[in-house]
């Protein structure tokens, strides 16, 4: 499988697509309170789940915080 | 159609407990949509993947890994599977395409009715060629449809599936449903 994979950051978020987004909001996860730029990382990813939610997906508490299509 | 393919059984996981059951349909459904829009590309379809890989790695050592364990499970079962690499925009729903090849068989069965009925009123030998070519429509119909059937059966399995979520090997023990 081919790998094209664009850089997520706080000015082309509303142009990614939906799987960039959502291995950018998981690979944020893994930044350690700690690092430098863990609150770089903090807005980053509300900004994701921000644009996420705008396209009419849901944080899913009872999912463990998975983003998931609302099934009417 | 889309809820009764979102609800359709993977073959062998039927008992899977709610996280599964939860993965699959939400990864079905976001699959449906993306297709339906005309973004679900394989770069698409790989970053779905390893959103999936990436997310359970930073849970790893977490109390809340194996919960999430199971709904990777139902995810990937879907991402893993011939369904999900059909890239296609027309095709939103391959098992769509299949119904004709049945309704061909029961229009052929009727055509053969209607000719061994008509008979008494046609020249013989039209009526030979034209059951002769029934019978034949009616094989290749009912030969497409039994391999339409097949390949729906099998689009969705993946016997694998424990082995994408659950790379060190522990079982998987989802709550049920």
């Amino acid at each position: 499988m081919s790998q094209k994979l664009r850089t997520v950051n706080s000015s082309n978020i509303d142009d990614r697509t939906h799987g960039e987004l959502l291995l950018a909001f998981h690979k944020l996860d893994q930044v350690k309170p700690d690092a430098k730029n863990a609150v770089q990382a903090i807005e980053l990813q509300s900004k994701i789940s921000r644009e996420l939610t705008d396209r009419g997906w849901t944080l899913d508490e009872e999912e463990e915080d998975w983003f998931l299509p609302v099934i009417s | 159609m889309i809820r009764e393919k979102i609800n359709e059984p993977i073959l062998g996981y039927r008992t899977r407990g709610h996280g599964f059951a939860q993965g699959r349909r939400t990864t079905i459904k976001a699959i449906i949509d993306a297709r339906t829009a005309g973004r679900w590309t394989p770069d698409e379809h790989d970053n779905w993947i390893r959103a999936a890989q990436s997310r359970l790695e930073s849970l790893r050592g977490k109390p809340e890994y194996r919960r999430n364990q199971c709904f990777v499970a139902g995810r990937m079962a879907v991402l893993r599977s011939s369904w999900a690499r059909d890239y296609s925009t027309e095709e939103v729903l391959p098992e769509i395409h299949f119904g004709p090849w049945s309704v061909g068989t029961v229009l052929n069965l009727l055509g053969s009715m209607l000719v061994a009925l008509l008979h008494p009123f046609f020249h013989p030998e039209w009526l030979s060629i034209a059951g002769s070519l029934l019978v034949i429509a009616m094989l290749f119909c009912a030969v497409m449809a039994a391999l339409d059937e097949q390949r729906k059966k099998s689009s969705l399995d993946n016997k694998n599936i424990v082995n994408y979520a659950n790379p060190v090997g522990e079982p998987l023990q989802c709550r049920k449903s």
